[in-house]
């Protein structure tokens, strides 16, 4: 049954290493997943993971440490105003021209240190006929927020990726 | 009364149309399709609300939208009216933060005449283009970037300013620039979405950039960012260029102008000196600015541009057989002047001025549409109502607008995507299959400790399996051995639908095949020798599915506990339903709890 149980996450669930991410107030630590390489202040993000594969679409998950301490998530509400939420988007794609949104329903999950996770996401089409998958994650650690963005292709590999990662994100520490 | 509005709101809508202003004018056609409904709605519902000294929670989302659209509107004009005083697209001067909107007509003409009058030998072109591209490199040097990129002072003026703003803006699609996330968050409680806008537009940007690089590009930037944008400065440089003298100031065409072959290229483009170059680049932003940035964010040019001057004139292949392009220059009057010579000049000339006269008739106009639609006394109406509620309801929530948005469009047959809304849009189907897998794996079973290990979803198991491990498995379950045949009859039909397109539109799994998988996958096995039991017990058992997606196992557990309460007894009806008991049910509501991961998961409130 471990066999079966080791197979079952087998695609993505080989940690690569766990990742110290330090941000003004607090660090995070998290864990990475297998194919992908930390890069620091790249194109403006403090920190990214891209995916190395040589070929085709690359995922990344930016991680953005806020600089703000002590912020709690009002659950309720952001549930209830969730439209806000894909009223941003729905503006940002008709700037960009992407189509087809469908939105992905709001999470509300804790990390390994009880920190709240409060994560947004929408599927949508480019215009070179891309589909992609974006899920927001905002993690409430106690010091310090942290906002982390997926964005990768919306496919069976995708999905698997967004599992894994949500899954680092449940086992993730705030630390500091 | 309502036609009043109608007409009033077509007429806003009509003179938006003719400004052309893309963005601005679908932006108006959605406050259009919003407060359509909205002010039916309020005149219908809420407008005697004064009278009765009722008021409805929906009157309070509709006055508020009513409200809020007020705003915009008046806001949108502003933004009109001084686009308008600016002067469409203007080169020189004071350069509005989006550039990229219009065009300058008249130095598109003054451009091509210049050049329909110049001659030059071939030593005079080589010269210019050196000059040019050194002036061009001192323009760009003033993009701000966190990096000096040889910064020069001086070199920008009134004429090449908008080359700065241009490489700006596309630089800005790849660099994130997330400022001050702090002044966007005010207090200590995080109650809404929009103060995460200006985030995730940039990191989207960024990272939609980053799915097109190559691992080579990728290593670069993060090792040699200066250089990585250089290249991309001038591959916009170049690709402008060559779009200029190849496409608008072509002068002899293959097949359809601006779709087929440029065969003569504009000649007196190349004599041109720099600063008349730069202008007629300047004044063609209007026309495919805004195309070349949306490329770079989606369509992959962004890796081109890197390249360089060679990558422009590919990234300008590459935008050129996009739709975006096509309609956009079907829908412009680039085809009018696109020859060069005194004829289409004055052409040209005439409609650039035609276009400044419209645009600022347009502005006027929709100033006295507006202002009579504020004749109609509907907003103050609404602000009104807005006043009234949070004297005589205190402690509602007035000001917060979202929720009720939701509930009073829902209210009116439109519908929005309220959060229960979105979740059960996405796929209930599969929440419901995700149930039954875990259901099934419980039924008849008893939870005896707090751990409960995965071996409850063996279906989800069976789909992972290596080929080995599912012929065994396949073997164990139907209690034979199979024969040559039948094993490939196993893999072949286990491979059966994947990477298509499932039941719910998304990617085809286990619990989300169309009926014609399914039959498909059905009929190899009973090709193979396989009786009609035997399939369906190897189908059932996940054998021969394609292994679930998060959102199946694990994603859509999550999202259970954000569903509306109402949709979590729906739920529980249904399992009692299928003949569940309650029992049977709480274990489905502990495995739910342990594998949410989440504390504050409380299964009872499932069972209400």
């Amino acid at each position: 049954m471990t066999k079966i149980l080791c197979l079952f996450f087998m695609t993505f669930n080989l940690e690569a290493a766990v990742l110290n991410i330090q941000g003004q107030r607090a660090s995070l630590s998290l864990g990475s997943v297998q194919g992908f390489k930390l890069y620091r202040d790249f194109l403006g993000l403090p920190f990214v993971l891209i995916e190395q594969e040589s070929e085709g679409k690359k995922s990344s998950l930016s991680i953005i440490p806020t600089g703000l301490e002590n912020l709690h998530p009002q659950e309720e509400s952001l549930r209830n105003n969730y439209g806000r939420y894909e009223e941003g988007r729905r503006r940002y794609a008709k700037r960009r021209g992407l189509t087809n949104l469908k939105f992905l329903p709001p999470l509300f999950f804790s990390n390994k240190s009880k920190a709240r996770i409060v994560s947004s996401g929408y599927e949508y089409r480019k215009n070179d006929g891309t589909r992609n998958l974006e899920r927001s994650f905002f993690l409430f650690c106690p010091k310090e927020a942290f906002h982390l963005k997926l964005l990768t292709q919306n496919d069976a590999k995708g999905l698997s990726l967004l599992t894994a990662f949500r899954s680092r994100l449940r086992e993730s520490r705030c630390e500091g | 009364m309502k036609a009043r509005y109608a007409f009033l709101l077509v007429a806003l809508v009509a003179r938006f149309s003719f400004a052309q202003e893309r963005t601005l004018e679908e932006r108006l056609n959605e406050l259009q399709s919003a407060i359509e409904v909205d002010i039916e709605v309020f005149e219908i519902e809420c407008g005697d609300f004064e009278v009765t000294n009722i008021i409805s929670e929906n009157c309070i989302a509709v006055a508020t939208r009513i409200g809020e659209a007020e705003q915009e509107i008046a806001n949108l004009l502003a933004s009109l009216e001084e686009s308008m005083a600016l002067g469409v697209g203007n080169c020189g001067g004071p350069v509005p933060l989006s550039p990229l909107e219009g065009g300058n007509t008249q130095e598109l003409i003054n451009t091509a005449e210049e050049a329909a009058r110049t001659e030059c030998f071939q030593g005079e072109i080589d010269e210019t283009q050196t000059n040019c591209f050194g002036e061009i490199k001192c323009v760009l040097s003033s993009v701000v970037l966190p990096f000096s990129l040889g910064r020069k002072e001086g070199c920008v003026s009134r004429e090449n300013n908008c080359l700065a703003h241009v490489a700006q803006a596309a630089v800005d699609l790849v660099w994130t620039s997330i400022k001050d996330i702090g002044g966007l968050i005010k207090g200590a409680a995080v109650g809404a979405w929009n103060w995460l806008w200006g985030v995730e537009d940039e990191t989207s940007d960024t990272q939609g950039a980053i799915q097109d690089l190559s691992r080579e590009e990728v290593e670069e930037a993060s090792e040699d960012p200066e250089g990585f944008f250089t290249r991309m400065m001038k591959g916009i440089t170049s690709m402008f260029m060559e779009w200029v003298r190849t496409d608008l100031f072509c002068e002899e065409w293959e097949g359809e102008p601006h779709f087929g072959e440029c065969t003569r290229p504009m000649v007196g483009w190349e004599c041109l000196g720099c600063g008349a170059k730069i202008k007629g680049v300047c004044a063609s932003f209007g026309a495919i600015g805004g195309l070349l940035l949306e490329s770079i964010a989606t369509g992959g040019v962004a890796s081109l541009l890197t390249k360089g001057v060679k990558g422009g004139s590919l990234a300008l292949k590459a935008l050129k057989t996009t739709e975006a392009y096509k309609n956009s220059i079907r829908g412009t009057a680039t085809t009018a002047r696109s020859s060069v010579g005194q004829a289409i000049g004055q052409v040209a000339r005439g409609s650039g001025r035609a276009a400044v006269t419209a645009g600022q008739g347009v502005a006027r106009g929709l100033r006295e549409s507006f202002v009579a639609l504020k004749g109609t006394g509907i907003f103050d109406k609404a602000s009104a109502l807005l006043a009234r509620a949070r004297t005589t309801l205190p402690g509602r929530a007035v000001t917060m607008t979202a929720g009720a948005v939701g509930r009073g469009l829902k209210n009116t047959g439109k519908g929005i995507l309220a959060v229960d809304d979105a979740a059960f849009d996405l796929g209930w189907n599969a929440v419901d299959n995700s149930f039954e897998v875990a259901a099934k794996a419980l039924r008849g079973k008893r939870i005896a400790t707090a751990g409960v290990d995965l071996s409850r979803f063996p279906i989800a198991l069976h789909t992972n399996l290596t080929d080995s491990e599912r012929l065994a498995e396949s073997e164990r379950v139907l209690g034979r051995e199979l024969n040559p045949t039948q094993r490939q009859a196993v893999i072949d039909t286990h491979n059966i639908g994947a990477g298509e397109i499932g039941l719910n539109g998304q990617m085809s799994e286990i619990g989300n095949y169309t009926p014609t998988q399914i039959a498909r996958k059905a009929r190899r096995l009973r090709e193979a020798g396989f009786d009609r039991t035997e399939a369906r017990r190897l189908m059932e058992n996940g054998l021969v599915g394609t292994p679930p997606s998060g959102r199946l196992l694990d994603e859509q557990l999550s999202f259970l506990e954000s569903l509306h309460p109402d949709k979590r007894r729906t739920f529980t009806d249904l399992l009692n339903a299928k003949g569940y008991t309650g029992d049977e049910i709480q274990d489905i509501f502990a495995e739910l709890k342990h594998r949410s991961g989440n504390d504050s998961f409380d299964p009872k409130v499932f069972c209400r």
